[in-house]
């Protein structure tokens, strides 16, 4: 797809993981995932639980637990570097250096044992050589830069003590004290009740473009991709299906499972009519259907979705998506 | 501190850890016991070897006073047969004299050290081996757990106290050896502990996302893991103190202890066996002992137990 330019931060090229399980057929997690992620740019993963978009995340960071999961194959670009050929070595500096990752539950992201302010110093010191006099002040600093009120007595405080939002502030911090060009949010803001989703989606938006780093968001919830993001790769089943620019996926959305996903947020003048939802439920992943994953709930389907895989193409400039009965429209 | 700590804290640098524990454990009657008795040995033990020992300790335990042979429990000594250096303090045998008319009040004291090195030596070896082995086998699995912890099946295979007794009768009795020795063959339970700790941290979020901030495996295992794996290991440490303090005193009775003349809880007992009817006190006296140190150590380990236990925590805190 995009070739290494100098606006890319990361390429992710055809990764598939898979996890083999005890008994039971293997799962394929994640079937040939490629995207890019521009300098300074949101991107967003959207999909259903147990649609690999996670252990997409982890895979950049390589920490998918190893057995089960395998990275099969697959490259992950990170400034022209190989993440997944790298030495372990290499890939630790890089982790929480160069790519920092923050992750759904703030309740036990944290270690409980730990005050806060030991946990960020941890951080700085795992990537940098900073002075323990320096230590205290560096924290504060971080603490109040994720509007952390009374940072002083932050610091000092184990998480239990915090709520829910203030963990997650505490987790932004520590990926924050390493200055790194990507941030990886699995889900940063799931947990937590939606006033809270909200000043923490503005926390990271304006540190974004503060420190002109890249965020990967991954979540399933849309609204919050309408808010914050750039792009938005939509996943089902372990593979990319759409591709598109924030606001055109949202006019006009291709795939239809796009399609389906959002005409299946309720909306508020909509409470008359049953709510549309979409067919049938999400695939066990050891027992995927042949071909397109999405065709036995789609309403478009043809015979040729059972019979043949779609590739991920471009339908419109800058959108691509997976799907034959899109092709045939196209080509009309 | 009231009740509504927990609400003011919210804002507060935080209350340690240590002081949560502390006020969980002090509604457990038996566990406070259990420490009290505990912060008293420790004393005694350190107070036992301060008078018991150096050339001219003020309390010689091995002192022989022939003349003063089995004399009951605060029986006053005999001017006439005993010179002033070696009479007891306050003029009283507080505990008695034994069958060559050694003072027991000073032996004992020589032995309360005895016991606590024992203890403390030992234990500090069986959780340092245990807490790495435990680690090493939790944290990486696979063939690192499968090694390790076939290692701790086959430990346990071997009677402890007999594999004892051989060492200490081909390499000849020492205090120094039955320390290592007891410590090399008790740390299999730890081991099991922190590695099923491990085994359950390993899965938690935090552990990812330390491993995600770029920690090392060493790092993460000892730095991030360990502390949280702790409890188990504290209130194990307990025990096990009473349990070496046991042993040793097991093997002094057998007359695999420490050499003599130092004196030991065990000996006393042992060499008190003789004098059973005509003096009881010579046994009472280090069986009493050794019960109440044993059982307030393992009370204080069962108190710690609970309180360490995060539900009960809840609860209380």
């Amino acid at each position: 797809m995009a070739s290494a330019d100098d606006g890319t931060l990361l390429d992710v090229r055809d990764i598939r993981v898979t996890f083999h399980v005890a008994d039971g057929p293997p799962v394929r997690a994640v079937e040939g995932v490629s995207f890019t992620i521009e300098k300074g740019e949101t991107l967003a993963v959207v999909g259903e639980s147990g649609c690999g978009k996670s252990v997409t995340g982890l895979t950049i960071m390589r920490l998918i637990p190893s057995p089960p999961g395998v990275i099969e194959s697959g490259e992950v670009l990170f400034q022209g570097r190989d993440l997944l050929a790298c030495p372990e070595r290499e890939m630790r500096s890089i982790r929480g250096g160069e790519i920092a990752m923050i992750f759904q539950e703030p309740m036990t992201s944290l270690n409980p044992v730990f005050t806060i302010g030991f946990q960020i110093a941890e951080a700085l010191h795992a990537h940098r050589d900073v002075s323990k006099a320096e230590d205290r002040k560096r924290v504060v600093e971080l603490l109040r830069r994720v509007q952390i009120p009374s940072p002083e007595e932050g610091f000092s405080s184990y998480p239990h003590q915090l709520s829910g939002g203030m963990r997650q502030r505490a987790m932004i911090a520590m990926a924050l004290a390493c200055n790194s060009k990507l941030l990886i949010a699995d889900e940063p803001t799931t947990a937590l009740d939606v006033t809270t989703q909200a000043q923490i989606f503005e926390l990271l938006t304006e540190l974004r473009q503060e420190m002109g780093g890249s965020i990967l968001l991954i979540t399933h919830d849309l609204a919050v991709v309408a808010e914050t993001a750039d792009r938005v790769v939509v996943m089902y089943a372990g593979r990319v299906v759409e591709q598109s620019p924030v606001n055109e996926l949202f006019d006009a959305p291709l795939h239809p499972y796009t399609r389906g996903l959002l005409e299946s947020i309720p909306s508020r003048n909509a409470g008359k009519t049953k709510l549309p939802v979409i067919p049938g439920s999400v695939p066990d992943a050891a027992h995927k259907p042949a071909n397109c994953h999405f065709h036995p709930r789609c309403p478009y389907a043809r015979q040729k979705c059972s019979q043949q895989d779609p590739e991920l193409r471009q339908i419109l400039p800058g959108r691509f998506a997976r799907c034959w009965a899109l092709g045939d429209w196209l080509e009309t | 501190m009231t009740d509504d700590s927990s609400l003011e804290s919210a804002g507060k640098p935080a209350a340690s850890p240590l002081w949560e524990t502390w006020r969980t454990l002090r509604r457990n009657y038996l566990g406070v016991a259990g420490m009290v008795f505990f912060l008293v040995f420790l004393v005694v033990a350190v107070f036992g070897v301060a008078v018991t020992s150096g050339r001219h300790p003020i309390m010689d335990p091995s002192h022989i006073r022939l003349k003063e042979r089995l004399k009951g429990p605060l029986s006053h000594y005999n001017p006439k047969a005993v010179e002033d250096e070696h009479k007891p303090p306050l003029g009283v045998y507080l505990l008695g004299t034994d069958q060559l008319g050694r003072d027991i009040l000073a032996r004992m004291l020589q032995g309360a050290w005895v016991s606590l090195t024992v203890g403390f030596v030992a234990v500090g070896i069986s959780i340092t081996v245990g807490v790495f082995f435990g680690g090493l086998a939790g944290y990486f699995g696979h063939w690192a757990d499968a090694v390790i912890m076939r290692l701790v099946d086959i430990m346990l295979c071997i009677p402890r106290f007999i594999l004892i007794l051989t060492i200490l009768a081909l390499w000849g009795p020492g205090l120094f050896k039955i320390m290592v020795i007891v410590g090399l063959t008790s740390w299999m339970g730890t081991t099991r502990f922190v590695r099923a700790e491990f085994l359950s941290l390993r899965q938690q979020d935090f552990v990812t996302a330390a491993k995600a901030l770029g920690s090392s495996h060493l790092r993460l295992i000892f730095r991030h893991m360990l502390p949280n794996a702790l409890a188990p290991v504290l209130v194990s440490a307990t025990i096990g103190i009473a349990t070496a303090i046991l042993l040793e005193a097991g093997l002094s009775f057998l007359g695999f202890g420490v050499p003599p003349p130092h004196a030991t809880w065990g000996k006393i007992l042992a060499s008190g066996r003789e004098y059973l009817f005509d003096a009881p006190w010579l046994t009472y006296i280090p069986g009493v002992t050794i019960l109440v140190v044993v059982l307030s150590f393992n009370l204080f380990g069962e108190g710690l137990r609970d309180t360490l236990n995060p539900k009960l925590r809840q609860r209380g805190a």
